[in-house]
């Protein structure tokens, strides 16, 4: 009953209500959603953020407001998507899925990183340099959190000594 | 505190760091005191690393497990 009346709220009033990202819940209800399609979602706001910025004179009050607006919702894809890979590591089975969810959201960051670096010159009291500092740092999780699976990836074949670890029944 | 770290909503969250430096201060700490002394071919980063084979399992296994009621 309660599943139902929410699937006809709108975002906003989803996440309103339950303080938890749509994202977060469209992981948990469908389990199918993967980082690709999460990545292919966010990517809308970095392209518009482009586009925006192409259109826009930097020297103008009314463009700066536009500009900041398209870097706000940059941020909230950019957060959203760092959520969203972290839930489906989270839920992966082998260390070969999550490496593979955290790549891309490696790419992810990367690509909000590329766009964001000439922009920061252009429009820099937009909030760009900001997000640009925050793109650096989710880049640097999610490479650090791929390095970690890497890592033991790269053990998964040394022969473990008898008895190291607690044998899970 | 694996889980807590890796697994972060906020990777820049202060609980987020604060456990994985328990983390890495746990595994060191385990390394000096049960691996070093007795298994000499295993290094740090060996270590390191199937313990979080073993957190990933350990934390599999109790996603999968059904509560109890």
């Amino acid at each position: 009953m309660q599943g139902r009346a929410w699937q006809s709220l709108p975002v906003q009033a989803i996440e309103a209500l339950s303080f938890v990202p749509f994202t977060a819940i469209l992981v948990r209800m469908t389990g199918c959603l993967t980082i690709d399609d999460v990545a292919r979602l966010s990517r809308e706001p970095i392209e518009g953020l482009r586009r925006t910025a192409a259109e826009l004179d930097p020297g103008d009050a009314d463009s700066s407001r536009i500009f900041a607006k398209e870097v706000a919702r940059v941020e909230t894809a950019l957060k959203q998507t760092y959520k969203a890979a972290a839930l489906m590591a989270r839920r992966t089975d082998t260390l070969e899925e999550e490496a593979e969810v955290w790549r891309r959201m490696q790419e992810f960051a990367g690509a909000v990183v590329d766009v964001l670096k000439q922009l920061t010159e252009v429009f820099p009291n937009c909030g760009t340099p900001e997000l640009y500092n925050l793109a650096l740092d989710y880049r640097l999780a999610a490479d650090k959190r791929l390095a970690n699976i890497s890592e033991s990836l790269q053990c998964q074949n040394l022969p473990t000594p008898e008895g190291l670890f607690p044998r899970m029944t | 505190m694996f889980d807590r770290f890796q697994y972060a909503d906020d990777p820049n969250s202060p609980s987020c760091k604060e456990a994985k430096i328990q983390f890495n201060r746990l595994v060191n700490q385990l390394f000096d005191d049960c691996v070093r002394p007795y298994y000499q071919s295993l290094t740090l980063v060996q270590f390191r690393g199937q313990v979080i084979s073993e957190c990933k399992r350990y934390l599999n296994r109790e996603r999968k497990t059904p509560p109890s009621v």
